[in-house]
């Protein structure tokens, strides 16, 4: 393994959408490293500076969002460039999340051919 | 529907208002055609008596110009003059006749007609002595111009006077009628005045009291309508809150499935047998998953429109509670949680569906599993008596199922048996439940009259009870076991119902 395989970060409450990102990830040729909620993804954003995060919206305890808003606040993190997974795809709600900072933004129900070319596109 | 609702019931008082104003428009035109028919008929007497006045004033000047001519007769000596004099006093003396005439066709009263009458007689009297009196002054001889004299100061003048005496009652009683008459006018215009007055005042007080009722009317409407606003659009809210949360639930297991499926797809040749396997399960929990969401949410809304359809039944509710242990005993026995039934002292005997109470029992296990990493759950039955609103008691069948996991915080106790709810806990999210399930229980427990709830302390575990009204059977069911089992005849169960 080379020094330069860039790393993604992903975060979703759902076990087997976790597994599946994970999969989608190391199938796209980058390292994954996965949480299931919003505390332990600002600490791994913060120990690890991956190179994205791919981040669910809707999570009990901290939204989306919230992990949003506090990554783009901090001075360490702030760089770090997010892409949102949301079954929501109202405009609102899409607002809603480019203003709390999200750089990109992945409607659910997705193909994990589409979210790979999509990592490829924003790694490559 | 509602603005519908807000025409029909404002119109009902605008109508009755304008029906009271039409009624108080009429009634006053009624009173014042009354009224005004009283004044005109005073009025017209007035203008009969004004006729009568005017033949009476003439008659007096006839009278007094008669007078005048004979004593100017009796004064001269000139007999031209005395000719041309007797001719005046002739044709006074028609003049006299005609007014007296139309006197008479007049409208006259009794007292009147009297008085006329009295007249006449005098006219009578009169007439022969005028006549005799103008045969005597038209006489040379000085005899005869006694005569006259003396027959004028003694008969005439006194009769005259007498005549014009009738004539100025006549007229006093009618000018005094008039007056009489005018007050009744005046009355009458002041009586119709005060009428129409109270009449308008007594108006102004419906016509403000009707406002007054249609104020309050609108005012209660605006309420109802704004109550109704909010609560549609605390529907509406409610609404689109599910249909969000619907559309969320369903695409969670379907990203799942649809990305699994598309992996296996694409991957299957450099996939090991055991991934495979892996993922082919996850599509099957998810699919499964799906499936239950859709039942559950079908399930719901048959409820809510009421078509669901319950076949209720007398049962046994241990026989339930022990069936539903079974189903669910490997299921613990693979995660290595216990699962145990307390002793149950006797048969509760309720009526209800038992798929439905298997429903909520499956819940209840399903989530004492989920949520149990360690130790074991315990079911519970036992027959409560618990106290009515109305103040009585009522026999429920209880049951609890114990279990030893995570717990809930305790404002969430409450709301577990809400839409969608989920603890606000990552950790019930991992557990993957939809959040619909406690809701059915609830509405199955409440088509009952049953009660549901939830006790809990965190990291110790929850209790998740229900209760429904225990069915007792009748007298006569009883008797008609103990016929069944050959313990009692059937002739001594009609004679013990008799005896009742």
């Amino acid at each position: 393994m080379s020094e330069n395989i860039k790393t993604i970060l992903a975060c979703d409450d759902e076990p087997h959408l976790l597994e599946l990102m994970d999969y989608i990830i190391g199938k796209a040729g980058f390292k994954a490293i996965t949480t299931d909620n919003g505390i332990d993804a600002i600490q791994a954003a913060h120990d690890n500076m991956p190179d994205l995060i791919l981040l669910d919206v809707n999570m009990p305890g901290m939204t989306g969002i919230e992990v949003c808003k506090q990554l783009k606040t901090d001075d360490k993190t702030k760089n770090i460039r997010i892409l949102v997974l949301t079954a929501n795809v109202q405009a609102s709600h899409k607002e809603e999340i480019f203003e709390a900072g999200a750089d990109y933004f992945f409607p659910k129900p997705f193909s994990p051919r589409e979210l790979k070319e999509k990592l490829h596109e924003l790694l490559d | 529907m509602h603005l519908i609702l807000k025409k029909s019931k404002s119109l009902g008082p605008l109508i009755g208002a304008f029906i009271t104003m039409a009624a108080l428009v009429i009634t006053l035109w009624l009173i014042n055609l009354y009224f005004s028919e009283r004044i005109y008929s005073v009025l017209e007497s007035n203008s009969d008596n004004s006729g009568k006045m005017h033949i009476i004033s003439s008659l007096i000047e006839t009278a007094r110009k008669r007078t005048q001519i004979s004593s100017q007769l009796l004064i001269t000596d000139d007999f031209f003059e005395r000719d041309e004099l007797n001719m005046q006093m002739m044709i006074q003396g028609a003049k006299f006749a005609r007014l007296r005439q139309q006197l008479l066709d007049t409208n006259l009263t009794d007292k009147e007609k009297a008085i006329l009458e009295k007249q006449g007689q005098l006219v009578t009297k009169l007439l022969p002595r005028q006549r005799l009196l103008g045969e005597l002054v038209m006489s040379e001889l000085k005899e005869d111009q006694h005569k006259a004299q003396e027959m004028f100061y003694h008969d005439i003048v006194p009769w005259q006077t007498e005549h014009m005496d009738y004539f100025i009652e006549m007229g006093t009683d009618i000018r005094d009628g008039t007056i009489q008459t005018s007050e009744e006018v005046i009355a009458n215009r002041k009586k119709n005045v005060a009428v129409q007055h109270s009449l308008v005042i007594i108006f102004l007080a419906l016509m403000l009291i009707v406002s007054f009722i249609t104020i309050k009317r609108i005012l209660s409407i605006e309420s109802e309508l704004t109550e109704a606003n909010d609560e549609l659009s605390r529907l509406n809210t409610v609404k689109s809150d599910f249909v969000s949360l619907v559309s969320h639930e369903l695409r969670t297991p379907l990203t799942s499935i649809k990305s699994f499926a598309e992996i296996l797809m694409d991957d299957i040749e450099d996939m090991d047998h055991q991934t495979q396997k892996r993922y082919l399960s996850i599509i099957d929990s998810e699919s499964d998953r799906l499936t239950r969401l859709v039942t559950n949410i079908l399930d719901l809304q048959k409820m809510d429109s009421n078509k669901m359809t319950w076949n209720d039944e007398e049962l046994v509710l241990n026989n339930i509670v022990k069936e539903s242990i079974e189903s669910f005993s490997g299921a613990y026995e693979s995660k290595g949680i216990t699962l145990d039934i307390a002793s149950i002292p006797e048969d509760l005997s309720v009526i209800a569906d038992a798929d439905k109470l298997k429903q909520v029992l499956a819940n209840f296990l399903s989530n004492a599993l989920k949520f149990t990493d360690e130790g074991g759950v315990l079911a519970t039955l036992h027959q409560q008596k618990v106290k009515t609103i109305n103040g009585g008691y009522i026999n429920m069948a209880r049951v609890a199922i114990s279990d030893s996991g995570m717990g809930i915080p305790e404002d969430q106790l409450t709301k577990v048996f809400d839409n969608f709810h989920q603890v606000d806990n990552s950790a019930t999210r991992k557990k993957g439940g939809s959040g619909l399930g406690l809701d059915i229980c609830r509405k199955i427990v409440e088509h009952y009259e049953g009660n549901i709830w939830v006790e809990s302390k965190l990291e110790k575990g929850s209790t998740f009870y229900f209760e429904i009204p225990l069915h007792h059977a009748s007298k006569k069911e009883i008797g008609e076991t103990l016929v069944e089992l050959g313990m009692i005849t059937d002739d001594q169960l009609k004679i013990a119902i008799d005896k009742q």
